[in-house]
């Protein structure tokens, strides 16, 4: 399935559904498409990587500028970041990675039930 | 197979990475729980408050409630009934002020390693071993016989309740997720335990362990000299030469023990600066003819604040003002007939008893010729990420014996059992309940009957015009000098007897002067039947505080506010000049004597943009640690004599043994002293200059900061532009102050208040409110406060209303 649509339905259930649940269930699409697709490790990854992390830069700065940063500003001076953006940035690394483990783990499970493609046959 | 190995070591990752992100590590907060878009913190951000009220769903009315919203966010509730009006309040306070009501409670009751682990672990154990839960137990007990009082507090307890079930997560204060814990179910012992927080701030104060110890060290000649009790030169709270009618209805004598070797090393002591001040003015003493009442508590500085302003209204109540938050009904505050502030009335009513156990199972106390049985209370203390700590504290018929073989007297092993008037069940809440209900003067009286402790000044005024004082709690009838130092007890003269009947505690009422005040100075002259003691009454702020009054003849609004905001340092004013006469001016090099012309100049005011506190202030505990140096060979806990009394010994000895610096090999006098430390602030100064790349004006110098509870440098605010310091009306000091400044005017026609606090309503370091009124506070701006018996003539000062019904 093309690696851009399956950034977007990893990114779109990250943004609407999630919020509705835990947080690590973030790693239920990912993993659900990676479970079903037929790709490799690679693009698996980075669908998950960048969905999730899309997902959460958009969510993170609609809260962050509707409160105009009063919270994230001090909470920067606890964890001794120099400014939001970058704690923003940090924040979405993190889901980026638990979405691209959460694919790739996916994968891994498809791989299992799979057969390798036969290589080429020399029957007649 | 690889494949399956593959898959397995993914998933485990997964499982693994996800796990670790949402628990929390070393103290770290969780990662993922508390960053994550959903419900981590970036939620906790409130810049509209509407968008707050709107989330308020109050569940269980029995009736219609109006909750209006003023612009300052203070609530005004309208109930139909009592039971609704603080359910309400409990509602609400927990809306703005959850964790903090539930972080006071923790502190006091023993409870905090169960958050931060083992490093709290001294500090819990020395709550449970002053007998602070015992004591809230048997308050709760003795409240389920008042059946009135009993409803209405659970009615506050149901609404906080209300509230918290309300919450998932993502709505929990900042501070929950930081320290990734949840907030608990409220019960009535909670609100008892926050009563039992005020009288360990408020009435736990003394010295008798160390008094006990010093008299032995440094003989009782110098003990009386350096630590009297009684002046002549004080202005105590009633009138000197005030007549009593009563007599002493107890008359045992007995005399202290002063064993020498009774060497403990305390638990830690209320602060000494918890003091305050208030006043009333009668009508013939204002121009505008009502009546006034001022009231200024000086607290630790603290944010959220420990003061929540609400108005409370019902066909019982129409009461406003600071309540506590954990505590039903208002503790400062006024309604349409009177007003009432308090100030802490420091007595003596921690006493110490030397317990001599029969044997090492400590089931049996000596007592007279018998042996008497204990009591084992098993004080079981969760710690975060380890096994609980579990600690027998042995009760005596006094108390429970704080220090022992298992708690900081382990060289002596000495036992020493507390008695307390906080152990005794009290019913302060019916006080408060009923002061808010009060029409007049009687009523005001007969709520004060109600009242233990911590003992407090009442001072009120009603709009019939009378004013008045009343300083009520219980206090226990004490022989000459009775607990000053460690009481024996195994010896029955040693008991209290009974408490002063409430007929003959301090009061008066529309004196000739036209006003009454008190800043916990003492409290009566000699002349009163009962001996009364403490250790540290205060001899600045009344005075200053009662020339003020004195020499205004007709006073309005404007001047009490000025007096509440008074900057001037009396202790300054009597101590510099002898300083001063004393400095030798030839031997002072240019920048020394740069100094010395801005304190010759100085007016006493300690302002903010100016030099001369900050070099006073250098100087007078730079002179007193040089001073009392003696005292720095003592190895256990001791205290050094009062700024007021060093004065005294000053003004009427230019030679005097303790003038003497240690460290040099010269007799020095008192002339020698002032010099050399002198020179020393000078230094100390300037290297401050040089170190903080800063001017010493006093707003720099003295960094008034109001700290978060838990120290988090960007929930707190430092550098507040606000003068005064100890000992000065305006106390304000490095993290100490007028924690609330109120004023209100009452006559026939209204009642009007103003006031201010160092905070803001929401305790959310989120919430654009959060640090709202420090600054005005600091400059002793007033914000006027909304006080309407009727909901409907609020309507253009609101900022949010909503009807509440089932």
């Amino acid at each position: 399935m093309n690696f851009l649509l399956r950034i977007l339905i990893n990114g779109i259930t990250a943004y609407y559904l999630v919020g509705f649940l835990t947080w690590w269930c973030i790693v239920i699409m990912p993993f659900f498409l990676g479970c079903f697709i037929k790709e490799n490790y690679f693009t698996h990854f980075l669908s998950g990587f960048i969905g999730i992390g899309i997902a959460w830069i958009f969510l993170i700065i609609n809260t962050d500028i509707s409160n105009q940063s009063i919270i994230s500003e001090k909470i920067i001076h606890i964890l001794k970041i120099e400014n939001v953006n970058l704690l923003i940035i940090y924040t979405s690394i993190i889901g980026g990675l638990i979405g691209g483990i959460a694919s790739i783990t996916g994968y891994s499970l498809q791989r299992i039930f799979i057969k390798d493609l036969p290589r080429k046959t020399y029957r007649d | 197979m690889v494949k399956k190995i593959i898959f397995i070591f993914l998933l485990l990752s997964t499982i693994v990475s996800i796990y670790l992100l949402n628990n929390s590590i070393n103290n770290i907060p969780p990662v993922g729980k508390f960053l994550n878009p959903y419900s981590g913190f970036w939620l906790n951000g409130e810049t509209d408050q509407i968008k707050v009220f709107n989330k308020i769903k109050l569940k269980n009315l029995d009736d219609e409630v109006v909750v209006q919203y003023d612009s300052l966010l203070i609530p005004h509730i309208y109930a139909k009934t009592d039971k609704d009006l603080f359910y309400t309040q409990g509602y609400l306070t927990a809306v703005h002020r959850l964790w903090q009501m539930e972080f006071q409670i923790k502190g006091v009751s023993g409870e905090l390693s169960e958050i931060f682990g083992k490093r709290t672990l001294d500090r819990d154990r020395s709550q449970r071993r002053k007998g602070i839960v015992y004591a809230a137990k048997r308050t709760l007990k003795e409240s389920k016989k008042d059946p009135k009082t009993y409803a209405l507090l659970n009615a506050y307890v149901n609404g906080i309740n209300d509230y918290i079930e309300s919450l998932s997560y993502k709505d929990y204060p900042i501070e929950y997720k930081i320290l990734d814990y949840k907030p608990k179910k409220w019960t009535l012992l909670e609100c008892f335990l926050l009563m039992e927080q005020m009288s360990d701030m408020l009435s736990r104060g003394e010295m008798d362990i160390e008094d006990t110890y010093l008299i032995n060290a440094i003989g009782e000649d110098d003990y009386n000299l350096l630590f009297p009790e009684y002046d002549d030169s004080i202005e105590p709270i009633i009138p000197k030469g005030t007549k009593f009618n009563f007599e002493n209805v107890e008359n045992i004598i007995s005399k202290n023990i002063i064993s020498n070797n009774l060497k403990v090393n305390v638990i830690e002591k209320p602060n000494k600066y918890n003091g305050s001040n208030n006043f009333a003015i009668s009508p013939n003493k204002t121009k505008d003819g009502s009546s006034y009442l001022a009231s200024q508590p000086d607290l630790a500085l603290n944010l959220p604040s420990i003061w929540y302003l609400i108005h409370l209204n019902s066909p019982n109540f129409n009461t406003m003002g600071a309540s506590l938050p954990g505590a039903p009904g208002i503790i400062i505050g006024f309604n349409d007939n009177i007003a009432w502030g308090e100030t802490n009335a420091k007595r003596d009513v921690v006493d110490w008893y030397k317990i001599e156990f029969k044997d090492s199972n400590r089931n049996e106390y000596k007592y007279s010729d018998k042996w008497l049985k204990t009591e084992k209370i098993i004080e079981k203390i969760l710690i975060k990420d380890e096994n609980p700590f579990y600690d027998t504290v042995v009760y005596t018929h006094y108390g429970p014996v704080v220090y022992d073989n298992n708690f900081k007297s382990n060289e002596e092993k000495v036992n020493l059992a507390m008695r307390w008037i906080a152990h005794d069940e009290s019913i302060e809440y019916k006080t408060f309940l009923k002061l808010n209900q009060a029409k007049n003067i009687n009523d005001i009286h007969e709520a004060l009957k109600y009242f233990d402790g911590p003992a407090q000044n009442f001072a009120y005024a009603t709009n019939q015009g009378d004013i008045g004082l009343t300083i009520a709690g219980k206090f226990p009838i004490k022989w000459e000098k009775q607990g000053k130092f460690i009481l024996d007890g195994s010896n029955p003269d040693h008991e209290w007897r009974g408490r002063i009947p409430y007929e003959h505690v301090l009061n008066y009422q529309n004196p000739k002067n036209g006003f009454v005040s008190s800043a916990n100075q003492h409290p009566v002259d000699k002349s009163y039947p009962y001996y009364y003691y403490d250790y540290s009454y205060e001899n600045y702020r009344n005075r200053r505080l009662n020339d003020r009054l004195e020499s205004i003849d007709l006073i309005t609004i404007k001047d009490v506010m000025k007096i509440q905001n008074d900057n001037f340092s009396y202790k300054a004013f009597e101590i510099l000049p002898i300083l001063l006469s004393n400095i030798d001016t030839l031997s002072l090099d240019s920048i020394q004597k740069k100094y010395l012309i801005k304190l010759k100049k100085w007016d006493y005011f300690s302002n903010i943009n100016i030099e001369s506190p900050s070099i006073f202030v250098t100087w007078w505990n730079i002179f007193r640690k040089e001073l009392w140096d003696e005292f720095d060979t003592l190895k256990y806990n001791y205290r050094k004599p009062s700024s007021y009394n060093t004065y005294m010994l000053m003004k009427k000895n230019k030679e005097f043994k303790y003038f003497d610096i240690l460290k040099t090999k010269k007799n020095e006098n008192l002339s020698d002293l002032v010099n050399y430390s002198y020179k020393l602030s000078i230094d100390s100064l300037e290297n401050w200059k040089k170190i903080k790349g800063n001017s010493i004006n006093w707003k720099n110098y003295k960094n008034t900061t109001i700290k978060h509870l838990l120290n988090i440098e960007s929930f707190s605010k430092s550098n507040i532009s606000v003068g005064g310091y100890n000992n000065i009306i305006n106390a304000a000091s490095e993290s100490h102050g007028p924690s609330w400044r109120m004023i209100v005017k009452l006559n026939k026609t209204k009642t009007e208040a103003w006031g201010i606090y160092p905070g803001g309503q929401s305790g959310n370091p989120g919430n654009n409110n959060y640090f709202s009124l420090i600054d005005d506070w600091g400059l002793g701006i007033y914000k006027k406060l909304l006080f309407n018996s009727n909901h409907i003539d609020n309507k253009n000062n609101i900022i949010y209303q909503k009807k509440y019904k089932n």
